[in-house]
């Protein structure tokens, strides 16, 4: 354990969390997000070393390629604070972040990409219909409130826990977020199901307005709307891009419609 | 016309900046999108309306690591525009209107996504440069290109918003004249092909087996609010 005088004062790492919002400007294929990351670090490297040998070698490693998800970014900022705070061997500190990487990466993915992000958005669809703007807003507030949140619990636990950081990373907390978000989506999906067979018939008001009347259902749209669902999730197993998918959808659509007629 | 043809191109390149280099807010995604575009151009119903529709249909897009993608986000700025646009003149084409935007929009999408990877090579010097920076210890430098980079994404965004949203009106105007003989009763219910590939999108995230009694109780509820 090193033995150190704190240079990094509270107020530097709220400079740190705010900068961490621009950790992928700059985001190249060859080095990721290498350069939002050291032009986050430049206040330490002012502070910490005096030095111009110091100074350039801090930049030079923190220039290496390194890669996270931008949410979580914020576990490598702190804990890299820290060991450079207190001095550790500059090997170490490369071999961490290419350490972290993974799975700052693979949590961050699962975490927002695959479960906070969908759910929050199904929610928001939902509320859309009932409340109009204010449920687009309340996605907005909701995503925003967790964000910052885990932005600003990624800069002050990696910078107590440094090395150890990776203790919290598979602590409850992240993993509650992931699991309780899957189940909220899967609950909101459920929702979502049952509202669009029940307001089918609203669909064409879109126009003029979207609010949602309950007139009584029309079993040729439900047949409709549970094929194109049963297609659309068939072509997503298969790995076909959904865009394609759509435009096969809309083929398929206007082919039915003139032979079958009025539907 | 000119200054809403500015306004929406700010717009689009403050969302390009959001869902790539800073912030990430998710205000970048279509849903907020179609609502600020139709707030901006006072018609928020209309934009709400695009915006649920390109929500459903770009859900399955995910900036995940290196992954490539189509960019939806400026495709979808400019899609709500032309559909406000195009819905102000001529109301009563609303499902002739979304179909000729959704065409129009997704491979513009795809050109989007190539400016973005394109933009994202030319970082590449940005960061030759940073190497340079970094062995003359210039500290300073850093912050110019920070702003370089912002300034870069700002720019595709804004330019490629403008210069989509003029040629959507200057293809799909015309167009709109040529098809009155497309019947709005042959088009009718033609969301539901978006609606179901959304559905689709949502069961393939959520609906894996262990979510299966979440799901269940999710219809049970639905089934209350509908009948509430």
């Amino acid at each position: 354990m090193h033995t150190h005088m704190r240079k990094i004062s509270r107020f530097d790492l709220f400079r740190l969390y705010l900068r961490s919002f621009f950790v992928q400007a700059g985001w190249t294929y060859e080095r990721m997000i290498s350069l939002g990351f050291v032009w986050i670090l430049i206040p330490l490297a002012k502070k910490l070393f005096s030095s111009e040998k110091e100074q350039r070698d801090f930049l030079k490693r923190h220039l290496l390629s390194f890669n996270a998800n931008p949410y979580l970014a914020s576990y490598a900022l702190g804990a890299v604070t820290k060991l450079e705070e207190t001095k550790t061997p500059p090997q170490q500190i490369v071999r961490f972040k290419d350490l972290l990487r993974g799975p700052l990466g693979a949590l961050g993915d699962n975490l927002i990409w695959q479960n906070l992000r969908p759910a929050l958005l199904i929610l928001g669809l939902i509320l859309t219909f009932r409340f109009g703007v204010y449920g687009a807003l309340s996605f907005f507030l909701i995503f925003n409130l967790q964000q910052v949140y885990l932005r600003a619990r990624g800069i002050v636990k990696g910078y107590a826990l440094g090395f150890r950081v990776s203790s919290d990373l598979t602590c409850g907390y992240l993993q509650n977020v992931t699991k309780w978000s899957g189940r909220m989506g899967a609950v909101l999906l459920g929702i979502l199901i049952v509202l669009s067979y029940g307001h089918l018939t609203q669909l064409k008001s879109w126009g003029r307005s979207i609010q949602l009347v309950i007139q009584p259902p029309q079993p040729e749209k439900i047949v409709l709307l549970s094929l194109f669902i049963l297609l659309s999730f068939l072509a997503l197993k298969r790995n076909k891009n959904p865009n394609y998918t759509l435009l096969i959808l809309l083929a398929f659509f206007l082919v039915i419609k003139a032979v079958v007629g009025q539907i | 016309m000119f200054q809403e043809l500015l306004l929406i191109s700010v717009f689009g390149g403050l969302v390009a900046l959001d869902k790539t280099e800073a912030y990430q807010t998710m205000f970048s995604e279509p849903l907020l999108i179609g609502t600020v575009v139709g707030f901006l151009l006072g018609d928020l119903a209309g934009g709400l309306t695009i915006g649920i529709l390109f929500q459903l249909a770009y859900l399955w897009v995910m900036p995940m690591g290196t992954a490539t993608f189509p960019d939806p986000t400026v495709g979808s700025v400019v899609g709500a525009c032309g559909f406000v646009i195009l819905n102000r003149l001529s109301p009563d084409r609303f499902h002739l209107i979304l179909l000729l935007i959704f065409l129009f929009v997704i491979p513009f999408s795809f050109f989007a996504g190539w400016s973005l990877i394109k933009q994202r090579q030319l970082n590449f010097r940005l960061l030759e440069e940073a190497d340079l920076y970094a062995e003359r210890v210039t500290i300073k430098g850093f912050g110019y290109l920070f702003f370089l980079a912002l300034s870069g994404s700002f720019l595709r965004g804004f330019v490629i918003t403008g210069t989509g949203v003029l040629c959507l009106l200057i293809v799909l105007k015309p167009l709109l004249g040529l098809l009155t003989f497309v019947s709005e009763l042959y088009l009718e219910n033609m969301e539901l092909t978006i609606w179901g590939l959304g559905i689709g999108i949502m069961i393939y995230l959520f609906g894996r087996k262990k979510n299966l009694s979440w799901c269940i109780g999710g219809v049970c509820l639905g089934i209350i609010f509908l009948l509430v």
